[in-house]
Order: structure tokens, then C-alpha cells, then sequence
């Protein structure tokens, strides 16, 4: 499977997890925290997160994913970290016969 | 016992876009909604749909089941449970937890450098040029950089040039230089390793440029040209040994050099047919100033009496 594919694959799941309120914002920064955001999103994005939020006057997970949208977070951010907040959401809705892998 | 409306949209999404990417296949999905379980979760209508295609169909397999329920059908009977599952199994398989193989990234960097700089090395000769830094690198072998070291200073000069020029000198001139230069260069050529290299590297340049028949032969008789490529091989030709010579030869060379062989039965040939024409010549018109010039007969004392008789 090539890394297009795979990134894709979880740009929709998590585009799906919020649109479908399996997750939330909050629920994403709390795996995709601030440590993993700055290690993995390029310095323009990072530029463009913080002035968002100066802009706005408040950093919050929503106003942060309005610019780390799915497609950016499969992209740059280590798709185990997007795994496991969809399992961590999966188990939490209390469809996860096993755990995750 | 279905899934939350929300979740039921999540699987939708995840294993349609899983499906659709290909990361995912039907048979994926029927591993874990098995037969037993469509028939367990599924109404009757969409299993009078999946009898009808399947008995439609030539053939019945898990993408005609998967297309003809649909994944949003499958996601709205199938236990969550299940298809998340599913949902896992592809995600493990997609982040590649199948192997335990977390390290390899951390190892692969320094074998991806050091290849690059060996790829880098073109031919023979640059190999060894660069074989120092390999060695430095790995220390597994030591013993062949340090011959390796000291080869390609040598060579780094490396002529490829010379031996076109060495090529050109004419046969005439080659008998007397190969009597001459052929001792000497047997000698100095104790930087034996080399000689394959060269040899070849001077086969693929004269290659370019055509190269006549006769050129071939200096390489090993000149002098500069004994110095530059053929290191090992010439004491063979430096014995003076006509036979030994063109097995040497012929086997230091690929078949691929014509010329190679060819040249070494010409310079030969040449030599002896350029002993054997001058006397012939000489016994029509010389024979006579032959017998009467005797400053000419200097060494030899059994001649002359007979001659004065």
C-alpha cells in the first residue's frame, strides 16, 4: 500500500471521527500534543497556527484544527498518533471488542 | 445489535475509503463478517439481493458480496465490534505492526551513506580511490584498503590517455623497443595489482577511438605505458617469450579485443619477417659486398678462414 493511500486512509477517518463526533478537537490534541505538533508540522504551519490564535485571542483545539485539518494532521503527523485517538474514541463509544494494534 | 449512529458513519467512511484506496479488500471485510454472521445480522430482503447476484454472477467471491451489500448496508448490521475489528486489522497492516520493525530507520542511514559514496566510484580504478573512505567507515576489511591505499595514488594519475599514444608507434620500431624497453619495465613493475584495471579501462578508451590492429602491443612494451596499466603482466611479456606472450595476452584481454590478438601474432610476424626480408634482399644484390667488405664480419673467427679460402 503506498503512503498516499495510507495518508488519504486517515485523512478520512479523521475528518469522519469529527464530523461524526466520535471525536473532538480536544480528544485530538490530547495524542496530538503540543510536542508532536511541533516536532512534525512544518514551520509555516506552526506560523499559521499561532497567528490564527493571536488573531482570534485564544489558542483552543477547535481554532487549531481549523488549520491542522485531517488532511494536514495524515500528512505530517505519525499516523500511530492518529490511530490512537481514533481507538482511544472507538473504545470510548464501546465498539472495541479487542484493542488496538 | 448495531452501532450508534455516529460510529455507524465512522465505519461507512473508514472501511468505504479503506475499500476504495485499496488498503483494505473485500475479503478483509468477510473475515470478519462471515457468512455465519451476515446471516445472522442481515434482514431477509439483502439476502434475497446477495442470492440473486451471486447466482446472476459467474463467479461468487467476497467483492461481489461486499459490492452487492454495499458498506454502508454492512455498517448498518454488522455488530461495531466486528467491524472494528476489521477497522484494526487494516490499520495494523497499514502502519506495518505486522513486523517488528521499529529500528530499521535508525539503522538504515548509515549503510544508505556509505553505499552512495561506493556507487559513486564509476570503474575499477575510482573504487579503489574511494576504498580508503569506505574502510575508514566500516573496519571490517582493513588488509585490502591498505593495498587499496596505496594503489590509487599511484594510479591517480592514471594515464588513460597514454596508452592510445602507446598504440601508435609502428611495429618497426616497437622490435627494437620490445627487446629494449621489455626487460625494464618487468622490473619496475612490482605494482603488480593494478594491471587487470588499467588494461581494461584502456580497452574500453581505445573502444572510443579506432584504434588500428598494429597499436595494441605497446602497452605492455612501452615504457610509460608498463607503468601506467600493466603492472603484473609484463614480466610475462618482458621474458621475451613469443608464445607466452600471446597466451599472456590473449588472457589478460576479453575476447572483445580483436585487435589484441591479431597484434601479437603482427608484431611477431613483423619482427621475423623483418629479419628475413633484409637478407633476401641482400642475397641478390648485396651477396657480393658481403663477402668483400669484411670490416662487417668482426665476431666471427670460423667465417673468415673460410671465406679467405
Amino acid at each position: 500500500m503506498s503512503i498516499e493511500a495510507r495518508e488519504r486512509w486517515f485523512a478520512t477517518m479523521m475528518e469522519s471521527g469529527l464530523a461524526q463526533q466520535i471525536f473532538a478537537p480536544a480528544d485530538v490534541l490530547r495524542h496530538a500534543t503540543p510536542e508532536v505538533l511541533a516536532k512534525n508540522l512544518p514551520p509555516e504551519l506552526l506560523s499559521k497556527v499561532l497567528a490564527a490564535s493571536l488573531a482570534a485571542g485564544a489558542m483552543t483545539p477547535d481554532r487549531v484544527l481549523e488549520t491542522v485539518t485531517p488532511d494536514v494532521m495524515a500528512r505530517h503527523l505519525p499516523h500511530e498518533v492518529l490511530w490512537e485517538c481514533i481507538a482511544a474514541a472507538a473504545e470510548r463509544a464501546g465498539v472495541v471488542g479487542g484493542r488496538a494494534p | 445489535m448495531t452501532a450508534p449512529a455516529g460510529v455507524r458513519g465512522f465505519f461507512v467512511d473508514s472501511l468505504g475509503r479503506a475499500l476504495e484506496l485499496g488498503l483494505a479488500t473485500p475479503d478483509d471485510v468477510l473475515a470478519h463478517a462471515t457468512p455465519d454472521v451476515l446471516a445472522t445480522h442481515l434482514p431477509r430482503p439483502v439476502w434475497a439481493k446477495l442470492l440473486a447476484a451471486c447466482l446472476t454472477a459467474p463467479r461468487t467471491d467476497a467483492r461481489l458480496v461486499v459490492d452487492t451489500i454495499t458498506v454502508p448496508v454492512l455498517c448498518e448490521w454488522v455488530p461495531a465490534p466486528l467491524l472494528w475489528a476489521c477497522l484494526a486489522q487494516v490499520a495494523t497492516r497499514a502502519l506495518g505492526r505486522g513486523l517488528v520493525a521499529p529500528p530499521p530507520p535508525l539503522v538504515a542511514p548509515p549503510p544508505a551513506a556509505i553505499p552512495a559514496a561506493v556507487a559513486s566510484a564509476p570503474s575499477a580504478p575510482v573504487a579503489a580511490v574511494t576504498a580508503p573512505s569506505v574502510t575508514a567507515a566500516i573496519p571490517v576489511t582493513p588488509a585490502p584498503a591498505s593495498a587499496r591505499a596505496v594503489e590509487p595514488r599511484a594510479v591517480e594519475p592514471r594515464p588513460v590517455v597514454e596508452p592510445r599514444t602507446a598504440i601508435e608507434p609502428p611495429t618497426a620500431e616497437l622490435a627494437a623497443e620490445v627487446t629494449r624497453v621489455a626487460p625494464t619495465p618487468a622490473r619496475p613493475a612490482p605494482p603488480a595489482p593494478l594491471p587487470a584495471a588499467p588494461t581494461r579501462a584502456a580497452t574500453s578508451d581505445g573502444a572510443r577511438p579506432v584504434e588500428p590492429a598494429p597499436l595494441e602491443p605497446p602497452p605492455s612494451t612501452r615504457p610509460g605505458a608498463a607503468r601506467t596499466t600493466l603492472g603484473a603482466r609484463r614480466p610475462q611479456a618482458a621474458a621475451a617469450m613469443p608464445a607466452r606472450r600471446a597466451d599472456a595476452r590473449t588472457d589478460a584481454r576479453p575476447p572483445s579485443n580483436r585487435a589484441a590478438t591479431a597484434t601479437d601474432f603482427e608484431i611477431e610476424a613483423d619482427v621475423g619477417e623483418a629479419w628475413r626480408k633484409e637478407p633476401e634482399q641482400v642475397d641478390d644484390d648485396q651477396l657480393i659486398d658481403w663477402s668483400q667488405s669484411e670490416e662487417t664480419m668482426t665476431g666471427s673467427e670460423g667465417v673468415a678462414p673460410e671465406r679467405r679460402r
